[in-house]
């Protein structure tokens, strides 16, 4: 019995107490539970609340145009591929390295896996989603009205842009306009060209309603009044509704706040971004910290020989570089084929694209402070001409007028005028519709429009057999891009586009 | 709903709780016999289960995982890298999963350790991983016993679909009070290294690539570079020496036991920069506090600091790791000019061989010798593991066992990049990162065992369980320094900076149960259960159940007197366990920042980055097992052989998704893995001659096969070497290592083999004369291909990198062109299958004479060699590496891996 007791006394004294402090324990680590607390990591339950989100969550959208931080695949929709397909499957560029996804679409060999075109079509779809999130949070948000219109009208721009890309490349596309929050939405079909425009166009008509015609300080650079109407025109351009596409020009002139910078050199400085020939630019900044805040053209289209970062990547055709008269003030600034260090060496190599090299702010280059520009005011200027010549059967004095505007700017170099590039006049309307697309070709160089352009026009066959004489383009694929085969290796209901 | 069924099960718990205490205040026995000290479940005693116990005492390894290597059949153990402390991939019976870890359980004196690198690590350092269980030190450790069948891992339910180690660290000593110390002194010379190109001959090669590009040859005279710079040898520590203390005491009485330890382990890397040290201390105490209760103590104090480099898949700056940096650099270039200016990058250099401002490749690559010598990337971490027991002998048959654990972390890592070797724009690049990691344990079980006299014999236990784990990480980074002096010291000196914290914490609840049932020791059947709810899937609970049954032949009449024939049996189980390694919160969508550039400022934003997934399930694998023992000559012959197959469901990876919803991958549920094969292992021990010998002999086979994959897609490896994407490509039918590539002449695409091996064997013979003993460990696989990517870079056409002189005996044809694009083509997939002399060790055993006198009871004088002949046909200098750690579909690529060391060891021990 005594043993016994000592034991009962040992328990009372020290194992009560253990298990005591134990079961305290178990019991507090119940209540913490088995939910997890994420206290780190945002999540849509802390988000969409104030207007500050709001304003990160359209801030978001803009990032997927141009430097797409988070994405694995380099940069946004507009930080390199996009406007590098639109000059290699084209009469302007070929690739200047062995990389075979480049060399594929130069010569009009590439088919449905090209990574180049998958690339682009990933970037678009996830800017849309980041659209389609803002579009479905930010009007549930108390904020000031006025604001909240303005970032709904900025983040429809943006879903109405995506889609005018995706519809131009791919033709019927899907057509997602709310946003993936789950993983059951996997397999959506195709729809069609009709009911893309119709709806991209209804976006971009919501942000004509909704931007405003200029911003001041830190918001410069965000979407106006002018870009949704400036690409509403070129949508309608595209579609060949010319009364449209020429109202809507008028509109972006009417405005009175854009104009044509007097040298076409100071388009591409730095300094410039952003000026009053911008309609609408995807912003980049010469930060060489983060690195995908900057543009890509001078690292990809600079020639390997400088050795700045420089690779050669895209090279322009021949054709390319001698359809100009070498007085034109854009062939000396689009191109050079030869480049003096300073201690006096001369490189010399075949055309490249210097435009973007903004060699007194950037001596390094590859930096990248340039903006990819979307639209600039000279586009408008040749829509407009284009449409009204379109419409009246004959170029119209306001026509010419719009045309030559162009023209002048591009015989001052540095304030002297050249002797090239007369104004045009006495043209009959096919030899107008030549001459203002020829200027399109000129002004726009390596700004993400050729393909489109030589689609637009039906002539992607023979431009194309012109500068690339070994080459053979089947016109009948080759005017849409194939939907990426690895899309429709995972979503079964995707068909494809002929011949691919 | 959901709150309720959590309130429900916190009341379980309380009522079992304060059940058991009731039942210890209630019951009221006498006569308690003293009970071995046996304390916890983590070790079967039944022979039903299979475990099998590792033979560790002719091993030399500075972590623990490198002492699996080749010792017991069904371990697959990959040595990463040569890294001093790297991480070893262990793999037992293959590869369950894809990307929720492959590596096993460690259950350390009885609570699950906490081996996550991501857990214990910042991971900021460059280089691979270094292994968490480089905190034990191996010298401590009296037992690692390896459970693989469902009978044996369900009791480690969620966490055993991989199998689970179980390491018990030393107790006693042979001795009522002993006291032991080894010492030991290692010179480190590196395995190989590649034969290169000497200076004239890459000069040579590049004047034919520039003629056959069609530009003038850049050299008048290649041949007069001569040898030109030895770069692998440049980086090598030129006397590299590990040092290795370790003193064990270890004492007691009836009542009370003792073991006490401390180490100290200084292993230098056979690379400069690169090195590592432990210091360690083991304190265990069992006390019989009275008749009825027993405490068991586990501490280990242990600190570990380390160096690495920019190696393996770890790099700094550099497009280029130190390693494959000191193969392609180019060899014309001295370390340091005649005019004293160094050669910071690998440039072209001119007909006088020095540096022209031309890059040599595409590749950006800093000086070898200064990204491994000049850059600091340190980490020091110290870690308190603690584990204490109670059990209390209600009964003589029944008792009640409670146990608390705590895993503490504290980790501090910095680095330095200085500027001068970021190409283009100078600025010095600096981090510091703190990580805090907490883990808690709480147990309590009750164990039944009838007495063993009887034919009817049956243990039961029951308990349940809490874990909870908690890490948190502050770092900071800093940019564009303008004073480098002070390097990481002075973070506030960078132009830009960059901060970050994060917390993760999770818990997990469980359930567990075994019973088992002896008949006259001829049958046996055991039931094992185990549910665990984890907060990482959401608090759902998972049940893990298993059922065993062995066969004693031999004690049963059908054999029971066969002269020869001392022990038959037969074993089956099958059961179910999981792997819950996944990230918490990794069901979340999650949102992130965003940073656009607006009119040439940054501007930030944020939005969604990854979409969760919230039907996100645990990975269970299917296990079944039959095995059969046979023991000659009074078992000094034992024989075993297994047939396994583990059929893993549920496998999580990233599921590919359309473009379209904003997303290439979610985390899903997308396959099921099978792994299947036969081990075999022989155990002799005989008297041969004059000496006493054994002889341990292990062989295992595996197939690895993805039986279904959802919506049958094909998953592609999303890490590129250099820049080869898409090289793994699994679908239904493959391994899931399974590598694409194309034919030798680039034409055709065509897979070309797996980086898994067929099978993997291990050879162990220690031999006993007189006062000498030997010991022999052999290991290798078979079987698994290896893609061999510093060939892609040292057989280059272009020009670019320097090329090995097996590649120039070939008459290769080269043509200039900097960043030409490499695909995987045939021939650089070698067949990687390897025997090694893992290790050999000859010791002696100091006749005592006078000795005796001054208390000294043996000394023992060794001496042994580690890594010491390998038989493979891989060209490389190393078949058991893997660029990627130890991710399944990963296996296979060597790439900069840090070459090992071969050790020549001297070491004395003196017991006391």
């Amino acid at each position: 019995m005594k043993e016994i007791k000592s034991t009962y006394k040992f328990l009372k004294n020290r194992f009560v107490l253990f298990m005591t402090v134990m079961l305290a324990l178990i019991t507090w680590q119940c209540q913490k539970s088995l939910q997890e607390n994420p206290r780190s990591l945002l999540t849509n339950k802390v988000f969409y609340k104030t207007a500050n989100d709001a304003l990160l969550a359209v801030n978001a959208t803009y990032d997927h145009l141009g430097s797409g931080t988070n994405n694995s695949d380099f940069g946004g929709v507009y930080f390199n591929n996009y406007w590098a397909i639109q000059a290699l499957a084209s009469d302007d560029g070929m690739s200047g390295r062995p990389e075979p996804n480049a060399v594929q679409l130069a010569e009009f060999r590439y088919d449905a896996s090209n990574l180049m075109v998958q690339d682009v079509w990933e970037d678009i779809y996830k800017t849309i989603n980041l659209a389609n999130l803002a579009i479905k949070y930010i009007p549930d948000i108390e904020m000031e009205e006025g604001l909240k219109n303005r970032f709904l009208g900025e983040v429809h721009f943006i879903r109405g842009i995506m889609y005018f890309d995706l519809v131009r490349m791919f033709g019927e596309v899907p057509l997602l306009l709310s946003p993936t929050e789950d993983l059951s939405i996997l397999t959506i079909e195709r729809s069609p060209v009709d009911e893309v425009y119709s709806q991209l166009i209804s976006d971009l008509k919501l942000a004509v309603d909704a931007l405003p015609v200029k911003y001041s300080g830190p918001d410069i650079g965000r979407a106006t009044l002018g870009a949704a109407a400036g690409y509403l025109a070129r949508v309608y351009l595209t579609r060949q509704e010319w009364e449209q596409a020429k109202s809507y020009c008028e509109q972006v002139m009417s405005l009175g706040v854009y104009r044509l910078l007097p040298d076409y050199k100071d388009v591409f400085k730095i300094a410039n971004n952003n000026s009053d020939e911008v309609v609408f630019s995807t912003n980049f900044t010469l930060n060489n910290d983060a690195i995908w805040e900057t543009s890509q053209f001078n690292v990809r289209a600079l020639p390997l020989a400088l050795n700045r970062n420089s690779n050669s990547w895209e090279i322009p055709t021949l054709n390319a570089y001698n359809i100009f008269d070498d007085l034109d003030r854009r062939k000396e600034v689009t191109f050079a084929t030869s480049f003096t260090e300073k201690d006096g060496t001369v490189l010399t190599f075949p055309p490249h694209i210097f435009k973007y090299w903004d060699q007194e702010a950037e001596p390094g280059a590859g930096s990248g402070g340039n903006d990819f520009f979307n639209l600039r005011y000279s586009d408008i200027l040749l829509m407009y001409a284009e449409a009204e010549n379109e419409i009246n059967g004959t170029p119209t004095a306001e026509a010419y007028e719009a045309v030559n505007r162009v023209r002048r700017r591009a015989r001052f170099a540095e304030g002297d005028e050249r002797s090239v590039l007369p104004d045009l006049s006495d043209l009959s309307q096919t030899e107008f519709r030549e001459q203002v697309w020829l200027e399109r070709r000129k002004e726009f160089v390596w700004e993400g429009q050729r393909w489109f352009d030589l689609v637009r026009q039906g002539r992607l066959k023979s431009s194309v057999e012109l500068a690339k004489p070994s080459i053979t383009v089947d016109d009948a694929k080759y005017k849409l891009f194939g939907i990426p085969q690895r899309e429709r290796d995972i979503n079964p209901n995707l068909s494809q586009n002929p011949g691919y | 709903m959901k709150v309720k069924t959590h309130i429900a099960i916190k009341c379980v718990y309380t009522l079992i709780a304060s059940m058991l205490i009731h039942l210890v205040l209630a019951q009221d026995s006498t006569d308690l016999s003293h009970q071995a000290m046996e304390l916890g479940y983590d070790q079967p005693v039944n022979s039903s289960l299979s475990a099998t116990g590792i033979n560790l005492k002719y091993r030399l390894a500075t972590t623990v995982d490198q002492l699996l290597q080749g010792t017991s059949a069904g371990i697959y153990a990959v040595e990463n890298s040569g890294q001093p402390g790297g991480e070893v991939g262990v793999h037992l019976r293959g590869f369950h999963s894809l990307i929720a870890g492959n590596q096993p359980l460690y259950v350390v004196d009885g609570i699950p350790y906490n081996n996550e690198t991501d857990w214990s690590l910042a991971g900021t350092t460059f280089g691979p991983a270094t292994s968490p269980l480089a905190f034990i030190s191996p010298q401590d450790i009296e037992s690692i016993t390896v459970l693989k069948d469902a009978g044996a891992t369900a009791l480690y339910g969620s966490r055993g679909s991989n199998g689970v180690i179980i390491i018990k660290t030393k107790r006693i000593l042979p001795d009522s009070l002993s006291v032991s110390f080894n010492m030991n002194f290692g010179s480190l010379v590196p395995m190989g290294s590649y034969e290169l190109a000497t200076a004239g001959q890459y000069a040579t090669f590049l004047n034919e690539a520039f003629a056959n590009a069609g530009l003038s040859q850049p050299y008048s005279n290649p041949s007069g570079f001569g040898k030109g710079t030895d770069w692998q040898d440049k980086i090598l520590r030129k006397s590299a020496i590990r040092q290795n203390y370790h003193l064990g005491i270890s004492g007691g009485n009836e009542k009370l036991n003792f073991y006490l330890a401390g180490e100290f382990l200084d292993q230098p890397g056979i690379i400069i920069g690169s090195d590592f040290q432990r210091y360690n201390f083991q304190a265990n105490i069992d006390a019989q506090l009275n008749d009825k209760l027993i405490l068991e103590n586990s501490l280990q104090l242990g600190r570990i600091e380390f160096n690495t480099i920019p190696s393996d898949a770890g790099y700094g700056t550099s497009d280029v790791d130190v390693i494959t940096g000191s193969r392609i650099f180019n060899p014309i270039l001295p370390h340091q000019n005649n005019d004293g200016s160094i050669n910071y990058f690998n440039l072209m250099a001119d007909d006088s061989g020095l540096p022209t401002g031309i890059l040599q490749s595409d590749l950006i690559q800093p000086n070898p010798l200064l990204l491994a010598g000049s850059t600091d990337s340190k980490s020091t971490t110290t870690r308190v593991h603690n584990y204490l027991s109670l059990k209390y002998h209600l009964l003589e048959n029944l008792s009640i066992n409670g146990a608390i654990g705590v895993d503490a972390l504290f980790n501090e890592e910095y680095t330095f990049i200085p500027g001068a070797l970021f190409f283009g724009q100078p600025k010095g690049r600096g981090s510091g990162a703190k990580l805090d990691a907490l883990k808690f344990t709480n147990q309590y079980f009750v164990e039944f065992e009838n007495p063993q006299s009887t034919d009817h014999h049956l243990k039961v236990f029951g308990g349940v369980g809490i874990e909870g784990w908690r890490r948190e990480v502050l770092a900071g980074q800093s940019l564009g320094f303008d004073n480098e002096t002070l390097r990481y010291y002075s973070l506030t000196v960078g132009q830009q900076k960059l901060l970050n914290s994060d917390i993760q914490d999770w818990n997990m609840q469980s359930i567990f149960g075994q019973g088992s049932y002896a008949y006259r020791d001829i049958y046996e059947l055991t039931l094992t259960a185990r549910a665990d709810g984890s907060s990482i899937y959401g608090g759902r609970f998972s049940l893990f159940p298993a059922i065993a049954f062995s066969w004693n032949l031999d004690k049963s009449s059908l054999v029971r007197n066969h002269e020869n024939i001392s022990r038959l049996l037969i074993r089956t189980s099958i059961g179910s366990t999981g792997n819950l390694s996944i990230e918490p919160y990794s069901r979340f969508s999650l949102l992130n920042e965003f940073s656009a550039a607006l009119n040439g400022s940054t501007i930030n934003g944020i939005s969604i980055d990854r979409i969760g997934n919230k039907d996100l399930k645990i990975e269970k694998t299917q296990k079944f097992n039959i095995g059969f023992q046979l023991g000659l000559k009074d078992n000094r012959w034992l024989f075993d052989l297994d047939l396994y197959r583990d059929l893993t469901d549920n496998a999580i990876g990233l599921r590919p998704l359309a473009a379209t919803s904003g997303f290439q991958y979610a985390m899903a549920n997308v396959a099921s893995i099978l792994n299947q094969g036969i081990e075999f292992s022989a155990s002799i021990n005989e008297r041969i001659g004059v000496a006493d010998a054994s002889f341990q002999f292990f062989l295992a086979t595996n197939k690895n096969k993805v039986e279904s994959l959802v919506d049958d897609l094909t998953i592609s490896s999303n890490k590129s070497i250099l820049e080869i994407t898409n090289w793994n490509q699994i679908s239904q039918g493959t391994a899931i290592s399974n590598f694409k590539g194309y034919t030798s002449n680039g034409t055709e695409a065509i897979f070309l083999g797996s980086g898994l091996p067929k099978f993997v064997l291990g050879f162990y013979t220690k031999w006993n004369y007189r006062r000498i003993d030997l010991g022999i460990s052999l290991q290798g696989a078979f079987g698994q291909k290896m893609i061999n990517a510093n060939r892609l870079l040292l057989e280059n056409t272009t020009g670019e990198y320097n090329v090995s002189s097996d590649y120039l005996s070939k008459s290769p044809t080269s043509i200039y062109q900097p960043g030409a694009y490499s695909i995987l083509t045939e021939q650089f997939v070698e067949n990687a299958s390897y025997i090694r002399l893992k290790n050999l060790t000859l010791g002696y055993d100091i006749p005592l004479g006078w000795l005796s006198k001054a208390a000294i009871k043996a000394l023992n004088i060794y001496i042994a060699g580690e890594n010491l002949w390998t038989v493979t046909s891989y060209s490389g200098i190393d078949p058991d590496v893997s660029h990627f750690g130890s991710v399944g579909p990963y296996q296979g690529v060597d790439l900069g891996s840090y070459p090992k060391a071969k050790t020549y060891l001297l070491g004395l021990k003196i017991d006391l």
